[in-house]
């Protein structure tokens, strides 16, 4: 089967090599060569060292390609026979490196211990050897004789590929696949050939041809300077040195061979990368032209919204007094491979009063995190906001310039997210962050923002704030750092804190106390509180509503109580009847089949309708819109009025 | 019941500092479950790589009884792992499934070939039967039987993490080490892969040491629960009554701190855990001599932190918690219901 698979990935990966037009021309380039230089006695029109004194420095004619030199000699002649010795001359020096530094470099870094550390003070020591010195004497004692200098070249290389290897194994080394078939009891020696070298293989292929390259300017050089290769066998570099001797006389004979060199070097490189980019598991880089200023008119939205969406009308508590309300929110990202945006987020609308708290609830790739991220200005290039609108305290976010919406961030709107340590700088301690931050929102001296700093750190529980002030973020638990994050989030005061996942990372006793400590702080100082979150637990612990996402709409929106106990959606009675918790040992749980689809993938019609086991044919109709369901709650389900009757099992059964 | 796997007091310690696991017992009966629960630190997955023989152990002994002969040894100083390890893991009968499905594949590989490693390893198989086998183990986890020419980055977590565990049954193993193996996937993936271990546990009569922070994840697949806090076992019993009724100080706050999806009753757990749960506990450490629980713990009395816990027996319970020791000397005993 390895044999049946890998035939024809590699058929696939030879078209796609020669997809790209760099690499494809550096590909036919380096074959010319290679083909030139091995029948060159064939294809030159002359001999390479054929003087003729009759045409002395003649330019470009048909009988003379590309002109001839000082004594007559055709050039095109001398360039063809010159690229094989220089070839070979780097190939050699390249394979010597491999050979020795691959498996050392493998040794090294997978056994680790006493291997390694004499392997690598070899390596270090190969460091100290000045090349190109050592080759240059050793070209005094055997003139001419490239087998011996390029293998020396080779020998000091291999050092320096050790440590590129070693470096790469030790990567992979502790990757758990390395593990697995440490399990499976294979020897050191079939983990390394089967395992470590495929993974590590396309960087190594990146450094063979640079090595290449390099070991053809260094042979090229030495000729230059008359040491490397047998005056009888010109190679290009002697062009070059012949031709630098001529240079205010014939300038033209710089050309070809400049040129045959510069290109083949540059092919090399160009080929190198190409190969690491197409290594299997490694996605060359998209690149996604960012879309110029966007208006309405440039995002063509899904076939969905050609029919009016209702939940515009629809708002859930129609109050005038939000402190944060979002309406028709679209976020998109332009598809790959076609000019058109995709939204990620569409159409979603919300209100959150001052002093509550909203759980924004959902799988991951529903559009979570982007509508919180839209929210605060921050969706990653090349998305964009498409369309909507976001009011803060009755001001448009999303239409406002850039900074003023950077003057509400940070100050008025807080952030925290799954990672505390993002928000967290390695080399500066607790203390000196916070204390920057503060800075930054109010004008008061040193001692007053030590002072507000210190409170802060209380506020969050921490119990001895000045201790912990003077520690670096590596010193401090995961715990610890999320309420630094949150201590610096609440120095500007917000009225809204924005928190990502606050808790997914952490331990569950210490997510228990952090959600203790955002429920305190929110009643304390009147914030309002956006939580996203995957897990239906801290809705039941933290959130006053909810709206739970699938594939980047809101489905159900209501009351946290309302809609745990009396979900009307079936893809939020999927999730609950998804957790462990509701059955017993051994049970099967009413798992909802399939998985959340890639954007490009989402149903016309109702998103959920593929994976959802009341589907129906009137779900595959046309998009579904969010209605009313019950005071307060809406829900995106066409069979929302049969829903009521059938409990989660049933619906899932 | 036969005890397919035991560990004596298991100890590991990594350079000079505390045990990662410190003198820890259990056992795995065959076509039993068995869960080990406890955060991080908690040293449940360093106890699952020294079954595997990943990492040595300082001391203790690892049996594996599995079907075929010639498994067993003592073990010491020096590295005992290897010598006891040797024999079930050259003839595959114990597996694992690892938490990251992002790592545990090859990415230079197709997932064929990943599958049919372990099988490759014992040289038994021909290259048919190995192509045949893949295919029925990859139906066997809910794909397709011609997905084995595709590489992991082609799949999703989930897909990846079925993958994992196809390769995981190639060599039909005896023992399966879970190690996480839903924590990194979303809420209906995670459904969809107990069920799906929970079917092959039964159609191929297997055994899963199933290792997780989650207590109510390790409830719905165990029989039996292990609860680990700083390389000690704090408790240790039949899952319902572990999970549902802990006795353990630690056990209690564990179950308190995970949230329901019920406002109502999500309300009382509230108030449960914040009798149950010191704040800002995590930044004391204990000593040598300590109960490894006793800075975080709200029934901590003077002999916690002064002389360690002896395993006692409460019912089916095994635990380590001068509460529950007559003999202790732990202040306004009442071995048989403590008030809170």
């Amino acid at each position: 089967m390895a044999q049946a698979g890998r035939l024809p990935a590699t058929r696939a990966w030879l078209r796609a090599l020669l997809h790209s037009p760099v690499s494809a021309v550096s590909l036919l380039w380096l074959l010319a060569v290679v083909v030139v230089s091995v029948f060159a006695p064939l294809l030159a029109p002359y001999s390479p060292v054929q003087d003729n004194l009759t045409a002395l420095f003649q330019g470009p004619s048909l009988h003379h390609l590309l002109g001839t030199d000082e004594l007559g000699r055709d050039v095109l002649s001398r360039l063809m026979f010159g690229g094989g010795t220089l070839l070979w001359g780097a190939a050699e020096a390249t394979g010597v490196a491999l050979l020795l530094g691959v498996p050392a470099g493998l040794l090294a870094g997978y056994s680790g211990g006493k291997p390694d550390r004499l392997l690598s003070w070899l390596a270090d020591l190969s460091f100290a050897v000045p090349a190109f010195v050592v080759v240059v004497a050793l070209a005094v004692i055997y003139p001419q004789n490239v087998v011996i200098l390029m293998g020396a070249l080779g020998v000091i290389a291999a050092g320096g590929v050790l440590r590129f290897t070693r470096n790469l194994t030790r990567a992979v080394r502790d990757e758990l696949y390395v593990d697995a078939a440490r399990v499976d009891g294979l020897t050191r020696r079939q983990i390394l050939v089967g395992h470590v070298l495929p993974v590590i293989s396309p960087p190594l292929v990146v450094q063979a041809f640079t090595g290449m390259s390099v070991g053809v300017i260094v042979l090229a050089s030495l000729s230059f300077l008359g040491l490397g290769t047998n005056p009888e066998t010109p190679n290009w570099g002697q062009l070059i040195y012949d031709a630098s001797q001529q240079v205010t006389t014939d300038p033209w004979l710089m050309v070809p061979s400049g040129a045959v060199l510069v290109l083949t070097v540059m092919a090399l490189n160009f080929l190198g990368s190409s190969v690491r980019d197409l290594a299997p598991g490694t996605r060359p880089g998209v690149r996604v032209r960012r879309p110029r200023r966007t208006g309405p008119g440039r995002w063509l939205p899904p076939a969905e919204s050609a029919a009016p969406d209702e939940s515009a009308q629809v708002p859930v508590e129609p109050s005038a007094e939000s402190l944060l309300r979002v309406r028709d929110l679209v976020v998109a990202f332009p598809a790959p491979g076609e000019g058109r945006l995709q939204a990620v987020v569409d159409r979603v609308s919300f209100d959150l009063p001052a002093g509550q708290t909203l759980g924004l609830v959902g799988e991951s790739g529903c559009g979570k995190t982007m509508s919180v991220l839209a929210i605060q200005g921050l969706i990653p290039a090349p998305g964009v906001i498409a369309s909507g609108s976001v009011r803060f305290d009755g001001t448009e976010l999303i239409s406002a310039s850039s900074r003023s919406v950077a003057a509400v961030r940070g100050t008025r709107i807080g952030y925290i997210s799954q990672d505390p340590m993002t928000a967290l700088d390695p080399s500066f301690t607790i203390g000196s962050q916070l204390r920057e931050v503060l800075r930054r929102h109010t004008r008061a001296g040193r001692r007053v923002v030590r002072e507000r700093s210190l409170d802060l750190l209380r506020e969050v529980g921490i119990a001895d704030p000045a201790a912990t002030a003077r520690l670096y973020p590596h010193q401090i638990s995961g715990g610890m750092a999320q309420r630094v994050a949150i201590a610096i989030a609440l120095s500007g005061q917000p009225d809204l804190l924005i928190a990502d996942e606050p808790t997914t990372a952490l331990d569950v006793t210490v997510q228990a106390e952090i959600l203790d400590l955002l429920r305190d702080l929110k009643e304390r100082r009147t914030m309002a509180l956006l939580l996203v979150t995957h897990d239906l637990g801290v809705v039941a612990d933290a959130c006053d509503s909810v709206a739970v996402m699938y594939a980047g709409q809101i489905v159900e929106q209501g009351g946290a109580e309302d809609v745990l106990s009396n979900s009307r959606h079936p893809y939020t009675l999927g999730l609950l009847s998804s957790m462990p918790a509701a059955t017993g040992t051994r049970a099967r749980l009413a798992a909802i089949r399939g998985a959340v689809p890639a954007p490009r993938d989402w149903p016309v019609s109702c998103r959920f309708a593929p994976r959802c086991p009341l589907a129906a044919d009137v779900c595959r109709v046309g998009p579904v819109a969010l209605a009313q369901a019950g005071p307060g709650r809406l829900s995106r389900c066409v069979r929302l009025a049969e829903l009521p009757e059938l409990t989660a099992e049933q619906v899932l059964a | 019941m036969t005890d397919l796997l035991s560990v004596e007091n298991l100890t590991v310690s990594f350079r000079r500092g505390s045990a990662a696991v410190d003198d820890v017992s259990l056992t795995v009966a065959r076509s039993q479950t068995v869960g080990l629960v406890g955060e991080s630190g908690s040293g449940k997955t360093t106890i699952g790589r020294a079954i595997l023989g990943l990492v040595t152990p300082t001391s203790g002994r690892i049996r594996f009884d599995g079907t075929r002969p010639g498994n067993e040894a003592a073990s010491g100083r020096g590295h005992p792992a290897r010598r006891v390890q040797t024999a079930p893991i050259q003839t595959g009968l114990i597996q694992t499934v690892f938490q990251d499905p992002g790592s545990s594949l090859n990415p230079a590989r197709t997932v064929g070939r990943s599958i049919a490693e372990p099988l490759a390893a014992l040289g038994t198989a021909s290259a048919a039967s190995l192509r045949e086998r893949t295919r029925e183990l990859l139906q066997a986890v809910g794909l397709p039987a011609d997905a084995g020419g595709r590489y992991p980055h082609e799949f999703s977590g989930g897909q990846r993490q079925r993958i994992a565990i196809a390769r995981a049954l190639a060599a039909s193993p005896e023992l399966v080490i879970c190690d996480e193996p839903t924590s990194s996937l979303d809420l209906s993936t995670q459904a969809q892969m107990l069920n799906l271990l929970g079917d092959l546990r039964a159609s191929r009569g297997l055994s899963y040491l199933f290792i997780s922070h989650d207590l109510a994840v390790v409830r719905h697949m165990a029989d039996r629960i292990v609860v680990l806090y700083r390389g000690r076992v704090m408790e240790a019993g039949p899952a319902e009554q572990v999970s549902e009724q802990p006795l353990h100080p630690y056990t209690r706050a564990l179950r308190a701190a995970a949230p329901v999806a019920d406002v109502a009753r999500q309300r009382q757990r509230r108030a449960e855990r914040q009798q149950l749960i010191k704040p800002g506990g995590d930044l004391v450490a204990s000593g040598a001599d300590a109960c490894p629980y006793a800075a975080r713990c709200v029934f901590a009395a003077p002999v916690c932190v002064s002389r360690r816990p002896r395993q006692v027996e409460v019912g089916l319970v095994q635990l380590e918690c001068h509460r529950y020791d007559p003999d202790s000397g732990y202040p306004q005993l009442s071995c048989a219901a403590p008030t809170i």
